[in-house]
């Protein structure tokens, strides 16, 4: 069924979907990053890998890989997921099972139990927070000293001495 | 008290804390309204002297560090992010709770025991440096102390330490299990978590029995009727 021409300048009204009994609603905060990305509901069940060029709000069934490089990973209070995850940052709200390598933040909520290894430059636990596993914080690589081109190279003199005749 | 009130109402602020968030300050403990957990900060020797064992930056390069409470944020950040290494963690009690949940009349005898530690304490020998035990030991049923002290004399490195704490209650009195935060070298912040029945009453004599694997046990009395010990691989 098509559905109906929307007139110019006019915005469409967002489709009300039912979310399944005993359902936990999204916090907030966690799901305005699923308005910016693409979020996976609480009824989504997938077996495999998932690659992505942005901000992903997981509140399913995940078993796989997931790998964000640059964006950040959500997994929803319903969320249950079985796999390795890099991405830029995580929260987790959810359950989660794998290793996780994040260039930026892990944040583990209230709600959320981990277990696993984790890779990261940051690490956020809240009170009451699962945990299982291991921490390994990355350490910033140290900025390596260029020469700058214009940098005047100082110019070492010395006196030449004349060869000794032979004797 | 001045100091308590002062911090709990900083520490709520920063949280956002709702309207009307109250704080009940009673012989210098504090208690939370919202989740009702008493928390007391509390001077700590045995802390002091298991952290003087650690190395320190930069030779912290490798260091890994077993903490048997589960994982509190502050701890995490004071040893990673001060000292460096990896730290390693599981809430022991939760799964031993987890455990009784499942079969309610189910107890530990010497098999279940062996099966519950290579389920959740399955590491190299000698692969820790350091392990924070807190008071998880003293909840434990006999068979399952045994097994556990006996698989850290294996995954502790010859020189670590452990630090753990014992309660001077007799069996059966209830004694709170508490969070515990570091917040100095010589300082913790015991959050009760809960009120449990201590399940085996364990004399200083059979500390230093249980823990006779090891090269030595330091003992550290405090006021709260806490002994705090520093075993040493």
């Amino acid at each position: 069924m098509q559905p109906a021409a929307v007139p110019s300048g006019a915005q469409r009204e967002p489709k009300t979907m039912v979310p399944p009994l005993n359902a936990r609603p999204a916090p907030k905060a966690a799901a305005s990053s699923a308005r910016n990305g693409t979020r996976i509901g609480n009824s989504i069940s997938i077996k495999g890998d998932i690659i992505g060029d942005e901000d992903i709000y997981l509140d399913g069934i995940i078993e796989g890989a997931i790998k964000l490089e640059s964006h950040t990973l959500t997994i929803g209070p319903n969320g249950n997921v079985q796999a390795d995850v890099s991405a830029r940052s995580v929260i987790l709200l959810g359950n989660l099972k794998g290793n996780v390598r994040a260039s930026g933040h892990v944040e583990i909520r209230r709600t959320g139990s981990f277990e696993g290894d984790i890779l990261a430059s940051r690490i956020i636990m809240e009170d009451g927070a699962g945990f299982r596993g291991s921490i390994d914080i990355t350490k910033p690589k140290k900025a390596q000293v260029v020469p700058s081109r214009n940098k005047p190279v100082p110019v070492h003199q010395t006196t030449a001495t004349p060869p000794k005749p032979n004797a | 008290m001045f100091k308590y009130l002062k911090r709990a109402l900083h520490e709520k602020n920063s949280e956002k804390a709702p309207d009307k968030f109250q704080v009940r300050v009673s012989h210098g403990t504090l208690l939370d309204q919202e989740t009702e957990q008493q928390i007391r900060s509390r001077t700590s020797r045995g802390l002091l002297h298991f952290l003087e064992r650690l190395p320190t930056p930069p030779e912290t390069e490798g260091l890994q560090i077993f903490d048997l409470g589960g994982l509190v944020d502050s701890n995490v950040h004071y040893f990673l992010s001060q000292r460096g290494g990896r730290l390693y963690a599981v809430d022991l009690l939760d799964r031993v709770d987890a455990q009784h949940a499942r079969l309610p009349q189910w107890k530990f005898d010497d098999l279940a025991a062996l099966r519950f530690v290579d389920e959740y304490l399955s590491f190299q020998t000698a692969m820790f440096d350091a392990v924070l035990v807190w008071d998880v030991l003293h909840f434990l049923d006999a068979a399952l102390l045994r097994q556990i002290v006996a698989k850290l004399a294996r995954i502790v490195r010859p020189g670590g330490s452990i630090l753990c704490f014992f309660h001077d209650q007799p069996k059966g009195a209830k004694v709170p299990l508490c969070r515990y935060t570091i917040e100095a070298a010589n300082s913790l912040k015991a959050t009760t978590r809960s009120q449990r029945p201590v399940p085996v009453t364990l004399s200083n004599r059979d500390l230093e029995a249980l823990f006779q694997d090891f090269k030595s046990v330091q003992f550290f009395l405090s006021q709260d009727s806490l002994r705090e010990l520093v075993v040493v691989r």
